[in-house]
C-alpha cells in the first residue's frame, strides 16, 4: 500500500494508537526547547573550571577573599573596599547556590546589565548609585538562577533572561505536542516540514521531549487482539443538567462487529449512557445549587423542581459509576468535564468509583459543547486523531516566537503583557536618522510653546526654525489652542500666511480653525488694519475685518441688550416676590380662620358639659381621625390622608 | 567574668535576653531567677529592660543592637517600643525595621563598629543598620550559613565563630572585623553561638551547660580575665575541636 499511496496516509485520519512504525521510528518531538534542552555538558564543563579556580586559590596567605576568585590584596583597606563592591556582594549570595564569577566574569556581565537599564554608569551620589548597583545584583542574581540553559553570550541581556524564563514555561505544556518526521517519508507521502500532533493530555506529565517520543512508541497497538487485551479510554461529560459518557476501546471496531451508535464509524464504543435532567433554569442560567448558595433559599416551584433534577442528576451519575466500574478501572485516561460542583458526581463520596488524585484523570484540553454522544464522538476523534500541519521551519519558529511572546511575563503586572494574539511578523518600527528624531522633537517642542502661550519663548524659536513649518498650519494650531498674543505676533510681527489650506485639516484655513471668538477677533483685526496684505475674505476666508468703532459698536449692542435682560430679570423677581407675598397672606388668613373654628368648638365642648358626649356642633365626614381637616393646610391635609390610607391598607391585611 | 545561666530550662539563654556595652534586654519570664543573674552582673552599670517583641519572649533572636542603636523587627507593637524607649537611655537609637528577614538577631551580627549581616538583606535595611547602629556593613558568611547572628558573637575585644569556620575564613573575618576571632562551640558542643552566648565588652553569660573549657576558651577570646586571644588560639584550640576543616 505504502508505494501506492503518496498522499494518502495523511489524508485519512490516523489515529494516534497505530502509527505506522515507519513513520513512528522516524519522529523527534519538536518542542520550543528541545534544541537547548541537551546541552548539558557545557554547563557541567563550566562548573569543573569554576571549582578549579576555587581549588587554586591562595588559602590564607596575605589578605584574600575567600568567597571571590583571585583575590589579593595589599592592604586591609583595599581588602574593606572589595568585601563592598558590588562583585563581591554577588559572590556572597551566589556562592550558596555554589557559583561564584571572577572579575572579569563580572565586568562582563555588568556592562550588559547597564546597557540594558540605560542609566549611566557613573551617575553621582553614592547613595543613588548604591541603590542601582543593589539591584543589579539582584537582577544578575536571578538571571543566574533562572537562565540554566541559556548560551552564555546572551546571557548578558535582559530580554534573553525573560525569554528564557518564557522558554521554560512554554517547554513541553502546550496543550498538543508535536512531532515531526526526520526525514521525508516518500513512501508514506509524508514530505519533511509536516508536524503530527498529539494531544498532550494522552501522556503522562513528562518533563523531557524525548519521553513522550517513547511514550507514543508504547502507546502504539500492537495488532494482535489477545496481547493488546481491551485498552479503552473513558470520556464523560456533565453541563448544564446533560450527561453524556461513554467508554470507548482504543482498538478500532472490525468490518464485522456490529455498530450500535449512528455516525460512529469505526469507533468501538463499549458502553454510552446519555441523560438529561432539569436542573438549569432557561434564561438566567447557572445551576440551582450556586443559587442558593449565593442567596438564600429560592422558595419557588421552579427552585425545587431544579434542586431535585440536581439531586437525581448526580445520583444517576454515581450510579452509573458504579455500573461501570470494571470499565473506569481498566481505562488508560479518564476524560472528564464537569463544573467545581459537577465534580462531586464523580469523586468525594462514600463509595466512589473514581478518586479526585487519580493521575489518569484529565480535563478535555479543547472546548466542548452540550454533553450528547454526539458532541462525545467529535471529542473522541478530536483526542485521538494526529493533527497534521505543514509548516516551514521559518513559520515554525516565527510561531513558536510569537507563542512565547504572548505568554505574561511573571511577577510583572498585566499591564506590562505583550500582544496576546500571536502575530508572527511584528511590523518595525522604522528608525528614525537623528536629524529626524531632532525634527520631531522640535516639533514637539513647538507645539508645547503655543499650547502654554510661551510668547517669549517661541519668539527666537520661530525666527530660528521658520522655515521648516508650514506657516498656515502652526497658524491654525495657534488658532486652535486659543493663544492670541501668539497669533497676533504670528500674523502681525512674522506676516505668517493665513491664506494657504491646512491638510491636516481638511483643507480648512487658519481662521475656520479659531476655537474661540476673541481669537476671530484678532484675525478680524488684523484683516481690517492690513487689508492690502492677503486676498482675506476669499483666501483667508475671514468674513469681515473688525474696526475699533465696529467693536466698540458691537460692545454697546451687547452691553444694552445684557441691560435689558437685566431689567427683565429683575421684573421677574419682583413679580415673583408679590406672588409669594399673597401666598403667605392668604395662608395668614387660613390661619386665623381656623384659630376662630377651634375657638368656636371649645365654646361648643364647654357648652356641652366637658365634651363626653360629643354632641356638639360637628363638621360632616371630618370624623374618621377624630379630628376635623377643615382649617389645615393643603401638606398637612395630604399628610393625614396618607397615613389614613396606609391604615386602611393594613387593616385590609390583617383581616386577609 | 562569663557567669552560666539558663532561661526556664533552656540553655540557649542568647534567644532570651540581648546583652550590648549600654543595656541588656531580657525576656519576660515566670520567675526573675534569669533577671536576677544579669542583675547581680550589670545593675548599676547598664539598664537591664525586661521586654516582649512583638508579644514573644524571643527577644535575643529579634532584636539586634550595640551601644549606639537598637533594631527591632516590624512586629514589635508600639506599646514595646514606647517601653523600651521609656526604659532605655537617650543615647541609643531604637528603630523598627521593615525587614522581610524579620529576626534581626539572627541575620545580624554585630559589634559598636561593625556589622556583618544575612547575604539577602534589603539595601534599605542595610542603610538603617548602618545609620542606627553606626556602623560599617559587610554582607557575609559565617561557615557557608547565611545565619550570621546564629553562628557568631561578637564584641568589641573579640569574637566567636561557628566551630566549622575554616583557618582562611576566620583570617577574613577578622581582618574584616578587626578582632581576634576563635572558632569554638557552647553549651557542650551546640555550635549555635549566638543562641548559647550573650556578650559584652566585660561580661558574658553562657548556657548553664557549657563546659569549663568552653568557658576558658569565652573568657580568653572576650577578654574577660585579661588574657590575650593568642593563648586560646594557640593552645586550646586543638583541645576543643577534634576535627576542623
Amino acid at each position: 500500500m505504502s508505494s501506492s499511496t503518496p498522499v494518502s496516509i495523511l489524508s485519512r485520519g490516523i489515529s494516534v494508537y497505530s502509527i505506522p512504525p515507519e513513520l513512528l521510528s522516524n519522529l523527534t518531538v519538536r518542542s520550543i526547547q528541545a534544541q537547548q534542552s541537551n546541552e548539558p555538558s557545557d554547563e557541567t564543563a563550566e562548573k569543573a573550571v569554576v571549582q578549579t579556580v576555587q581549588a587554586t586559590l591562595p588559602s590564607g596567605a596575605g589578605l584574600s577573599c575567600q568567597t571571590c576568585p583571585n583575590t589579593n590584596f595589599d592592604t586591609v583597606e583595599e581588602q574593606r573596599t572589595h568585601f563592598k563592591s558590588d562583585w563581591h556582594r554577588y559572590n556572597a549570595k551566589a556562592k550558596l547556590t555554589g557559583r561564584t564569577v571572577s572579575a572579569e566574569e563580572w565586568d562582563g556581565m555588568v556592562e550588559g546589565i547597564s546597557s540594558i537599564s540605560g542609566s549611566g554608569s557613573e551617575s553621582s551620589g553614592s547613595s543613588s548609585s548604591g541603590s542601582s548597583s543593589q539591584s543589579k545584583v539582584a537582577r544578575l542574581l536571578k538571571r543566574q538562577t533562572i537562565g540554566n540553559g541559556l548560551n552564555p553570550e546572551d546571557d548578558d541581556d535582559e530580554e534573553a533572561l525573560e525569554l528564557a524564563d518564557r522558554q521554560r514555561r512554554a517547554h513541553l505544556r502546550t496543550a498538543v505536542i508535536w512531532f515531526s518526521p526526520t526525514t521525508s517519508l516518500d513512501s508514506l507521502g509524508i514530505p519533511k516540514d509536516t508536524q503530527l500532533g498529539v494531544h498532550r493530555a494522552l501522556f503522562p506529565p513528562f518533563d523531557t521531549a524525548a519521553d513522550y517520543l517513547t511514550e507514543l512508541k508504547r502507546m502504539q497497538l500492537t495488532g494482535n487482539e489477545n496481547q493488546d487485551g481491551e485498552r479503552r479510554l473513558t470520556l464523560l461529560m456533565v453541563a448544564g443538567g446533560h450527561f453524556a459518557g461513554m467508554v470507548v476501546s482504543i482498538r478500532p471496531r472490525a468490518k464485522n462487529e456490529r455498530q450500535e451508535v449512528k455516525g460512529a464509524g469505526d469507533i468501538r464504543i463499549l458502553k454510552h449512557k446519555t441523560f438529561h435532567r432539569y436542573t438549569t433554569r432557561k434564561k438566567q442560567g447557572g445551576s440551582q445549587a450556586l443559587n442558593d448558595n449565593a442567596k438564600s433559599k429560592a422558595v419557588s416551584a421552579g427552585a425545587m423542581l431544579r434542586r431535585y433534577g440536581e439531586q437525581a442528576l448526580q445520583e444517576e451519575i454515581r450510579a452509573l459509576m458504579i455500573d461501570w466500574e470494571e470499565d473506569l478501572a481498566a481505562s488508560e485516561r479518564i476524560f472528564i468535564r464537569a463544573s467545581t460542583h459537577g465534580k462531586k458526581s464523580f469523586w468525594g463520596y462514600d463509595g466512589a468509583v473514581l478518586h479526585k488524585t487519580d493521575d489518569r484523570i484529565r480535563v478535555f484540553p479543547f472546548p466542548t459543547r452540550r454533553p450528547t454522544l454526539q458532541e462525545l464522538l467529535r471529542c473522541w476523534n478530536e483526542l485521538t486523531r494526529l493533527k497534521v500541519s505543514r509548516l516551514s521551519e521559518e513559520a515554525l519558529q516565527a510561531l513558536d516566537d510569537a507563542y512565547i511572546a504572548s505568554l505574561q511575563p511573571k511577577n510583572k503586572p498585566i499591564k506590562a503583557a505583550p500582544v496576546s494574539t500571536p502575530a508572527p511578523v511584528v511590523p518595525a518600527v522604522p528608525k528614525l536618522s537623528p536629524e529626524e528624531e531632532a525634527r520631531v522633537d522640535r516639533r514637539k517642542r513647538l507645539e508645547e510653546m503655543i499650547r502654554k502661550g510661551r510668547l517669549d519663548a517661541l519668539k527666537p524659536f520661530w525666527t530660528k526654525y521658520q522655515s521648516d513649518y508650514q506657516p498656515s498650519e502652526i497658524l491654525g494650531f495657534v488658532a486652535a489652542a486659543g493663544q492670541e498674543d501668539i497669533l497676533r505676533y504670528l500674523l502681525e510681527e512674522e506676516r505668517s500666511d493665513p491664506t494657504q489650506p491646512i491638510e491636516t485639516a481638511n483643507g480648512r484655513r487658519a481662521y475656520e480653525l479659531s476655537s474661540t471668538k476673541i481669537i476671530r477677533n484678532v484675525f478680524r483685526r488684523v484683516a481690517y488694519n492690513h487689508p492690502d496684505w492677503y486676498d482675506w475674505v476669499n483666501q483667508a476666508r475671514v468674513p469681515s475685518g473688525l474696526s475699533d468703532e465696529l467693536e466698540a459698536e458691537q460692545n454697546s449692542k451687547k452691553a444694552d441688550r445684557r441691560k435689558g435682560l437685566k431689567e427683565k430679570l429683575k421684573e421677574r423677581e419682583k413679580t415673583r416676590l408679590a406672588e409669594a407675598e399673597n401666598e403667605e397672606k392668604a395662608q395668614l388668613e387660613a390661619e386665623a380662620q381656623r384659630k376662630k373654628e377651634d375657638e368656636m368648638r371649645k365654646v361648643a365642648l364647654s357648652l356641652n358639659g366637658g365634651g363626653t358626649g360629643n354632641t356638639g356642633p360637628q363638621k360632616l365626614g371630618g370624623k374618621v381621625g377624630g379630628e376635623g381637616l377643615g382649617g389645615m393646610s393643603q401638606e398637612m391635609r395630604m399628610q393625614i390622608e396618607r397615613e389614613r390610607r396606609a391604615r386602611a391598607a393594613e387593616a385590609r391585611f390583617g383581616r386577609g | 567574668m562569663a557567669v552560666r545561666t539558663q532561661f526556664e530550662n533552656s540553655t540557649d539563654i542568647g534567644v532570651f535576653s540581648k546583652l550590648t556595652n549600654a543595656y541588656c534586654l531580657t525576656a519576660l519570664a515566670s520567675s526573675t531567677n534569669f533577671y536576677s543573674v544579669f542583675e547581680s552582673e550589670l545593675a548599676d552599670v547598664i539598664p537591664i529592660v525586661h521586654t516582649t517583641i512583638g508579644g514573644t519572649r524571643i527577644v535575643g533572636r529579634l532584636t539586634a543592637g550595640n551601644r549606639h542603636g537598637l533594631l527591632v523587627p516590624s512586629t514589635t507593637t508600639d506599646q514595646e517600643l514606647q517601653h523600651l524607649r521609656n526604659a532605655l537611655p537617650p543615647s541609643v537609637a531604637i528603630q523598627r525595621i521593615e525587614e522581610r528577614l524579620s529576626a534581626l538577631g539572627n541575620v545580624i551580627a554585630c559589634n559598636d563598629y561593625v556589622a556583618l549581616v544575612h547575604p539577602d538583606i534589603d539595601r534599605e535595611t542595610e542603610e538603617i543598620i548602618a545609620d542606627t547602629l553606626k556602623v560599617e556593613v559587610f554582607r557575609q558568611t559565617v561557615a557557608n550559613n547565611v545565619l550570621v547572628g546564629s553562628y557568631c558573637a561578637l564584641s568589641n575585644q573579640g569574637g566567636l565563630v561557628h566551630p566549622k569556620t575554616s583557618r582562611s575564613e576566620l583570617d577574613e573575618l577578622s581582618s574584616l572585623l578587626q578582632v581576634p576571632l576563635v572558632a569554638g562551640t557552647v553549651n557542650r558542643g551546640s555550635e549555635v553561638i549566638g543562641a548559647g552566648l550573650v556578650v559584652n565588652d566585660w561580661c558574658a553569660f553562657t548556657g548553664l551547660d557549657t563546659t569549663a573549657t568552653e568557658i576558658s576558651v569565652i573568657e580568653a577570646t572576650f577578654r574577660l580575665q585579661g588574657q590575650t586571644s593568642a593563648a586560646v588560639i594557640g593552645e586550646m584550640r586543638d583541645s576543643l575541636i577534634d576535627h576542623y576543616v
